[in-house]
């Protein structure tokens, strides 16, 4: 596959339902062997189970939405044990999985698939011109 | 493309021209699937607005 947008998450970010810059987004790591993306159907966190998710990250900071292009600051998730992880998911925290939106699917990382050791893990976004993502 | 026995018929210098005709036409295909291939490739660059994160993880901290 390759990183993608959920479709789902191209209509929040038409609709409005989605807000980049002021909503909370948080990355979560995912296990591929109780997950398997649908990014045409799959639009809230629920649809990932819940044995999937090994870590869950704070609040990007920083966020930015220049020129279509999503940046935010690198993120560190501490402590991170758990299964070896696939996938990167970025989604939009209202706090309730059901109305929680799926964003971005990242399967290609450096460092991915990761075992976690339990030490901090730290997402470094892509510093060239697509950043975390760009619209166009 | 030539049938067996016509080409069984023709001379030598006969079968030489279709031999470089015949590769001159594989050469062309050739070139066309590296066009093809070369769009591919441009038309996949274009779709990939999704950067590529790097993962760094620390060793646990020992207690």
């Amino acid at each position: 596959m390759a990183n993608q947008l959920y479709t789902k998450a191209k209509q929040g970010l038409i609709d409005g339902s989605i807000d980049l810059d002021t909503d909370n987004i948080k990355a979560v790591l995912v296990d591929g062997a109780d997950y398997t993306p649908n990014l045409a159907t799959h639009d809230n966190l629920d649809d990932i189970p819940v044995a999937g998710r090994v870590a869950t990250s704070g609040n990007l900071a920083s966020k930015t939405v220049t020129d279509g292009v999503f940046d935010a600051a690198d993120v560190t998730i501490s402590a991170v044990s758990g299964d070896q992880f696939e996938y990167i998911v970025l989604y939009k925290d209202t706090g309730v999985e059901s109305t929680s939106r799926l964003i971005l699917l990242i399967d290609t990382a450096t460092g991915l698939p990761c075992t976690p050791n339990g030490g901090d893990i730290t997402i470094a976004w892509d510093n060239g011109a697509n950043k975390i993502f760009k619209l166009s | 493309m030539k049938t067996t026995k016509a080409l069984k018929d023709m001379s030598l210098a006969e079968l030489e021209k279709e031999n470089q005709k015949l590769m001159s036409e594989k050469e062309a295909i050739r070139e066309k699937q590296r066009k093809i291939n070369d769009l591919i490739a441009e038309l996949n660059r274009k779709e990939d607005r999704i950067g590529q994160p790097t993962l760094h993880q620390s060793q646990a901290r020992s207690h």
